[in-house]
């Protein structure tokens, strides 16, 4: 015992040192001086507002919203930069820059009218050309945008962003200020989702930008992009890399003087770290990751956890033309032979929903399907139905076709706790079937590799995430025109086609809806994948703070409105 | 002279070194614990109470009890069965690995030093190359190429850990390779292959065995190593490594996870150790104080 005592106290102990946070770097190593006097180490007294302190794993790259990569990258600028829209707790979309917005009845203008009292933290008002500038921007293939192919339904799209002949954008004028505040948005097609997929990019000021690109300075190489000048509710001010962030509330904000005085960004990179400085109160809001660390926050009174729906779904997809997998009935067996109650329930905790088995929207879409479910764990249905396909089980219990073959496949996945634990469940439960199934996690960059081809036999957990509006991730994932490349089950189906696109040049929401529907009804009945769970964000603020907003693209949206007790 | 004669002979010439293993009290301990995990790990699939696979989704990380004596793991799998069943991979590695080891050692060792020149140069370059690597290093490239699974867990150890051996076999076949029994064989036309056979194996056995047996222990930490780091032992096939893995991460709150495997790799190292450390002083009583 004394043995064992001391192998756990030395576990431990190691366990605890690789815990350890790194020591913050100082400021004057970094070869830059703060603006303002701000300095971090210094305790100062704190005004009537507050600091809100937010912990992310790693620093941004980019505070420039036009290119904006990773999502450090674009939670920070949604503080610093206003958006023509944002989206409410129901990913509909909700007016910031834009008092309004209409759509004519052919659907090929997009007039936004743009509210009046917003300014550029250097006092210069935000106006239409600045709209239309920052669209050009995007518009322009030599610009590293990743929202370039969301404007696909703009007059020229094709032309203008030809990366070896491009257009001007003055030929087509595809985004046009009509007036100071009012700005033109020309379609080509009908599209029902630009307003929430194109509308959502952050504003950027043309006088700043432009003047930074003179004589030919390449938009990844001016200042702006580590010291930018934004609309947004907060103000940069101090940039301590790997460390810290400091943001300034913007005084003249255009919905007024946001609730806190700063916004602090700090960089934690241990979930578990970041949840004992979050319980000790040193930070305010942070992302839980982890089921354990969100276990621990529950039961903290001084924390409160938000459990928000998320975009994203896990599916466990295969190929569909390959030989094993291209007859329904086993892919439905698969889907009764699972537990997948069981394994959402135990290991994706909170952070999990579980998922109608062919529906990939989630409950957080407007075109969710609510009739549809996941089919319960039933391993004797899975047994009729794999007998129907051909596949009986031997007298050793193994799984075999008339030609004797054993139905053996491997399960894949990236790293991961939650899905390791589910890999393994899933495992279990297909070899009571008589599957001679073999888990394996496999890197991200090698699984993703491996995914394409009618001749990849391996079954994959993996998750994707559904764009806010419908059209994006449906048509990557079922239309047979991304068959081997997005669409990597190769589903084919004429009516999921046909229905795609009746969707994607409707603009009726409610008919959209009901293509939508159908849509998930055929993919129930067919499986080419099976939906597992909808992903659930959890978000820990200390229970001091009040008015947050959790919109379907972040809070960040709304920081502006969160405030908290005041302070004794 | 009759085989029962010269077996016999040879059982009067082991008794001296019996006699001094049989003093050596940690080597009998170690001796008697590795029998037991042998033991265990021959008979494994009669001695697990549970099959080592089946879940039981409502009975997860229980306390250790009469029905589950060192408790049950996060998908409320058997753990006292599922330490029979890596027992018996874990001890299987480790044999199968050595007995490589010495194989691939051997052969290089014995090839470089009996023939010498050249041939010597090239196989001991080859040897001080893989040397210079660092084995985990290239354990988990070579894992990552080929796959994680059993058979190339064996493969990837008995490919990184034969250069002591080759070394010690090359260092004592040279010194062999002068008797004048071997010249006396050289003379009389005996092959070069019969030579090896016949004098200088026989005489560099005994620190080879000695090499092997510490070098048992070695083996079952490296495949723990690995299968710890998910390159070893594929699920559901339990090894201690993997288990302590699997249960590190609820050290808190389910102890009995992690550290009755750990406990295991841990006696099980311990004690090839010990009977190693005991054979080594048994064959050469010049080491004993």
């Amino acid at each position: 015992m004394v043995l064992l005592a001391l192998m756990i106290a030395g576990a431990m102990l190691f366990s605890f040192g690789c815990a350890d946070p790194a020591e913050p770097e100082d400021p004057a190593d970094n070869g830059e001086e703060p603006d303002t006097p701000d300095d971090p180490d210094e305790e100062e007294p704190t005004d009537e507002r507050g600091d809100l302190v937010w912990s992310h794993a790693g620093d941004p790259v980019w505070l420039n919203p036009v290119l904006e990569q990773a999502g450090s990258d674009i939670r920070t600028n949604k503080v610093l930069f206003d958006q023509l829209i944002v989206l409410n707790e129901e990913a509909e979309p909700e007016g910031q820059l834009a008092a309004d917005w209409e759509i004519s009845d052919d659907g090929h203008l997009v007039t936004v009218n743009l509210v009046q009292n917003a300014y550029f933290h250097d006092g210069e008002p935000l106006t239409a050309e600045d709209v239309v500038f920052t669209y050009s921007l995007h518009l322009n293939p030599e610009v590293p945008t990743r929202y370039g192919s969301d404007l696909w339904p703009l007059v020229g799209f094709e032309e203008l962003t030809d990366e070896d002949d491009p257009a001007d954008f003055e030929e087509y004028e595809p985004v046009v200020a009509a007036d100071e505040y009012t700005v033109e948005f020309h379609l080509d097609f009908p599209f029902a989702g630009f307003v929430t997929e194109a509308l959502t990019l952050g504003i950027v000021p043309k006088h700043v930008i432009e003047a930074q690109m003179e004589g030919d300075t390449a938009i990844t190489e001016i200042p702006f992009n580590a010291n930018p000048v934004g609309s947004g509710p907060f103000v940069f001010n101090y940039w301590d890399h790997e460390n810290e962030m400091i943001f300034d509330a913007f005084e003249d904000y255009h919905q007024g003087h946001p609730g806190a005085d700063r916004y602090i960004r700090r960089v934690i990179p241990d979930p578990t770290v970041r949840a004992m400085e979050q319980q000790a109160g040193s930070i305010d809001v942070m992302a839980v990751t982890d089921v354990d660390v969100l276990a621990d926050l529950d039961a903290d009174p001084d924390v409160d956890v938000y459990a928000v729906p998320g975009f994203g779904y896990r599916t466990l997809a295969v190929v569909n033309d390959h030989p094993l997998w291209e007859d329904s009935r086993v892919r439905e067996a698969i889907a009764y032979g699972i537990d997948q109650q069981s394994a959402v329930e135990l290991y994706g905790g909170p952070m999990a929903d579980l998922a109608a088995d062919g529906a990939p929207i989630g409950p957080i879409s407007w075109a969710h399907h609510p009739d549809l479910e996941a089919r319960p764990h039933d391993p004797d249905r899975a047994l009729e139905l794999l007998a129907d396909a051909g596949w009986e089980q031997d007298d050793n219990g193994v799984l075999r076709n008339d030609a004797g073959e054993a139905f053996e496949f491997d399960l894949l996945t990236f790293p991961g706790v939650e899905r390791h634990d589910m890999n393994l469940i899933f495992q279990e439960n297909l070899r009571g079937l008589g599957m001679e199934v073999g888990a394996r996690e496999v890197a991200a960059p090698d699984l993703m590799y491996q995914m394409y081809g009618s001749d990849h036999r391996d079954m994959i957990f993996i998750g994707w995430s559904m764009s806010v509006d419908p059209d994006g991730e449906m048509w990557r994932r079922w239309h047979s025109d991304e068959d081997d490349h997005n669409n990597f089950y190769n589903f084919r189906n004429d009516r999921v086609d046909e229905l795609l696109e009746m969707a994607r040049f409707e603009t009726d929401q409610d008919v959209r809806r009901d293509y939508y529907h159908e849509v998930q009804e055929i993919l129930d009945e067919e499986l080419p994948g099976i939906n597992v769970f909808y992903s659930v964000s959890n978000i820990a603020f200390r229970s001091n703070f009040h008015g947050m907003r959790f919109g379907a693209d972040g809070w960040q949206d709304f920081i502006h409105a969160i405030y908290q007790d005041p302070i004794q | 002279m009759t085989l029962v004669e010269r077996l016999r002979e040879k059982r009067e010439d082991l008794r001296p070194m019996v006699r001094r293993f049989k003093r050596n009290k940690p080597a009998v301990l170690g001796l008697i614990i590795a029998i037991c995990f042998l033991v265990v790990a021959i008979f494994a699939p009669h001695l697990a109470p549970y099959d080592y696979r089946v879940q039981d989704l409502e009975r997860r990380m229980e306390v250790p009890s009469s029905d589950h004596p060192f408790g049950t793991d996060r998908f409320g799998r058997d753990i006292f069965s599922r330490v029979i069943v890596g027992t018996r991979t874990s001890v299987y590695i480790g044999f199968t690995a050595t007995v490589m080891v010495v194989l691939l050692g051997a052969v290089i060792g014995i090839g470089a030093g009996f023939f010498g020149g050249s041939i010597e140069s090239v196989l001991m370059r080859i040897t001080d190359i893989f040397m210079s690597i660092p084995s985990m290093f290239l354990m988990i490239v070579f894992v990552a190429v080929f796959g994680p699974s059993l058979f190339n867990t064996i493969i990837v150890i008995g490919l990184t850990r034969w250069t002591g051996i080759a070394r010690l076999a090359r260092a004592n076949t040279m010194a062999i390779r002068n008797e004048d029994f071997v010249e006396a064989g050289l003379a009389t036309g005996a092959s070069d292959l019969r030579i090896i056979l016949r004098h200088v194996l026989p005489n560099i056995m005994a620190p080879i065995v000695v090499q092997a047996s510490l070098f048992l222990g070695q083996a079952i930490l490296t495949e723990a190593g690995l299968s710890y780091l998910g390159l070893g032992a594929q699920p559901p096939l339990p090894s201690w490594g993997n288990m302590v893995s699997d249960g590190q991460d609820y050290l808190t709150v389910a102890w009995w996870q992690a550290t009755i495997p750990g406990a295991a790799i841990f006696f099980a190292v311990l004690a090839f150790n010990l009977f190693g450390d005991g054979v080594r002083d048994a064959l050469d009583p010049k080491m004993k104080r």
